[in-house]
């Protein structure tokens, strides 16, 4: 079964330390995300609402996305949040960002349910090829993939794209079949026609490349 | 233990090809480098732990690419709603009322009510395909222990069908948002499916259930049991050790009804067997013991 890491935490090394902060939409700093979840852990409602305030505009925008549908990215959102609810107290500050779990979180849960055969199955006919992501930038209003009403971009997702189309297309074409299509290096290498070493090396410059040029953003 | 060794180039090359991949999504457990990377995760390994962090700060970057949209407010709603029922322990309930529709008027109706027959009919569908996945492996299960006596090899091999079904089981149930649902009702956990057996029985008479230790439920499937006159009803008991039989709750299927399974809560999770047995209607505070028909140990 593929579940990569459907129960594999964000490392929870000791070894793993805390200062790099990841620019979000109302910039919320990691502190005031931790004190917050520290009252989600003593059942605090409030608090929890004040986190899904936050964030389930990145988390649902990110799973729907992935997902490409609505009711299944809302029961993703609530899947996430659960778990919050569930593992507040389970949360180790120095082993990493909460909004990295968070986000890691949420990927995995959209890219298992994509992984799924039932899921597949249901979404062969509904997905088209492999996107580019760059094309997102400056004409959302064309992309009839998300029927969605409103496209917003942000000085975040802006710096994010304008990173992206920064990358050689070889690489960002691996990192987003990876990131958004959930496909394993395996299928990649198959569906490129490419060596399996290649889709690696692709995938470690991308990841670095995209790392230099968001220095400021990371 | 944390081991800070020097590595060459073409191994911090390859620790970044490791954790991207990871961060990305693409390190499946089925990939060669899998092993090798939870070795060095488990090493304590700075360099690999800070890579790890680097590449997992960078893949969250990547969220922030996509078509930024709110999430519908229903989705708040429906969250908390969940919430509470898993603070009132009452999700079992939660779920069935949420996509079965046996429930109060939901606001919003027309969107709720497509989505409601879409969810009632995904879960009838779910519900169809577990029971008859229940009783194959039933049936297989009980040709093979008829034929040969229990010896140590074919309780292996029942254990392995079981064990098989379970596996079936999760994966039906992580299949899409109805069956979901039945996972949370477990709570993630997979839940230890019982067969109860009919003793005495001309040939062999079995009823399954599922028992949650996290959950502290059970969950009786209907199966066969044939719908009984208004003067009796199944009782279900609770048989720890030499203690007197606790009773759990009453049932009584209704051959109109499409309901496949019941619901209890149990006070607590230890346990050695289950009961059914037929009582007198509204039940009886101790077991009729002529009239138990199945026994099931965990």
């Amino acid at each position: 079964m593929d579940e990569r890491a459907t129960n594999t935490p964000i490392p929870t090394n000791g070894a793993i330390r805390t200062g790099s902060r990841v620019r979000i939409p109302n910039e919320a700093s990691n502190s005031e995300d931790l004190a917050l979840l520290a009252q989600v852990s003593q059942k605090d409602q409030k608090a929890l609402e004040t986190l899904y305030a936050k964030y389930q505009r990145v988390v649902y925008s990110l799973v729907l996305r992935i997902v490409r549908d609505e009711d299944e990215a809302s029961e993703l959102l609530q899947d996430v949040f659960v778990q919050v609810w569930q593992k507040a107290d389970l949360f180790d500050q120095d082993r990493g960002n909460f909004n990295t779990w968070l986000l890691t979180l949420a990927h995995n849960k959209a890219i298992n349910t994509l992984r799924s055969k039932a899921y597949k199955k249901r979404a062969l006919e509904n997905r088209g090829d492999a996107d580019d992501i760059v094309k997102w930038a400056g004409d959302a209003a064309t992309d009839t993939r998300t029927p969605l009403s409103e496209q917003i971009a942000d000085d975040a997702r802006t710096q994010v794209l304008e990173a992206l189309r920064q990358i050689p297309e070889a690489q960002r074409q691996a990192l987003i079949l990876a990131y958004y299509e959930g496909l394993s290096q395996s299928e990649i290498a198959e569906r490129l026609d490419v060596p399996l070493g290649t889709i690696k090396t692709r995938m470690r410059q991308g990841m670095l490349k995209l790392k230099e040029i968001l220095g400021d953003l990371i | 233990m944390t081991d800070e060794r020097t590595y060459s180039q073409q191994e911090r090359e390859r620790i970044e090809e490791l954790c991207a991949a990871y961060a990305l999504g693409s390190l499946t457990e089925g990939d060669p480098g899998w092993s090798e990377f939870e070795t060095l995760l488990a090493s304590g390994d700075t360099f690999f732990s800070e890579t790890l962090e680097s590449m997992l700060t960078s893949a969250t970057v990547l969220a922030e690419a996509a078509p930024q949209v709110d999430a519908p407010e229903k989705a708040k709603v429906e969250l908390f709603e969940r919430i509470n029922a898993i603070e009132t322990g009452d999700l079992g309930n939660f779920y069935a009322a949420r996509y079965a529709g046996d429930t109060a008027p939901i606001p919003r109706v027309t969107d709720l009510e497509k989505r409601l027959k879409k969810r009632t009919r995904q879960t009838v569908i779910i519900s169809s395909i577990l029971a008859v996945l229940l009783v194959t492996m039933t049936s297989l299960y009980v040709s093979r222990s008829w034929q040969y006596d229990l010896s140590a090899m074919e309780v292996r091999k029942a254990s392995h069908q079981r064990d098989s079904l379970g596996v079936m089981v999760a994966d039906l149930m992580k299949s899409d948002s109805a069956s979901r649902a039945l996972v949370a009702m477990f709570g993630e956990e997979m839940p230890t499916m019982i067969t109860l057996a009919k003793a005495g029985a001309p040939k062999p008479e079995e009823q399954m259930m599922l028992f949650s230790r996290k959950m502290k439920k059970v969950f009786v499937m209907r199966g066969d049991l044939p719908a009984l006159d208004s003067t009796k009803t199944y009782e279900l008991w609770q048989i720890r050790g030499s203690e007197a039989p606790i009773p759990i709750g009453i049932f009584n299927p209704n051959a109109n009804s499409r309901q496949m399974m019941y619901t209890f809560d149990l006070a607590s999770a230890e346990t050695d067997a289950f009961a059914i047995s037929i009582e007198k209607a509204g039940g009886s505070a101790t077991p009729t013991a002529d009239q138990i028909i199945y026994v099931g140990k965990l």
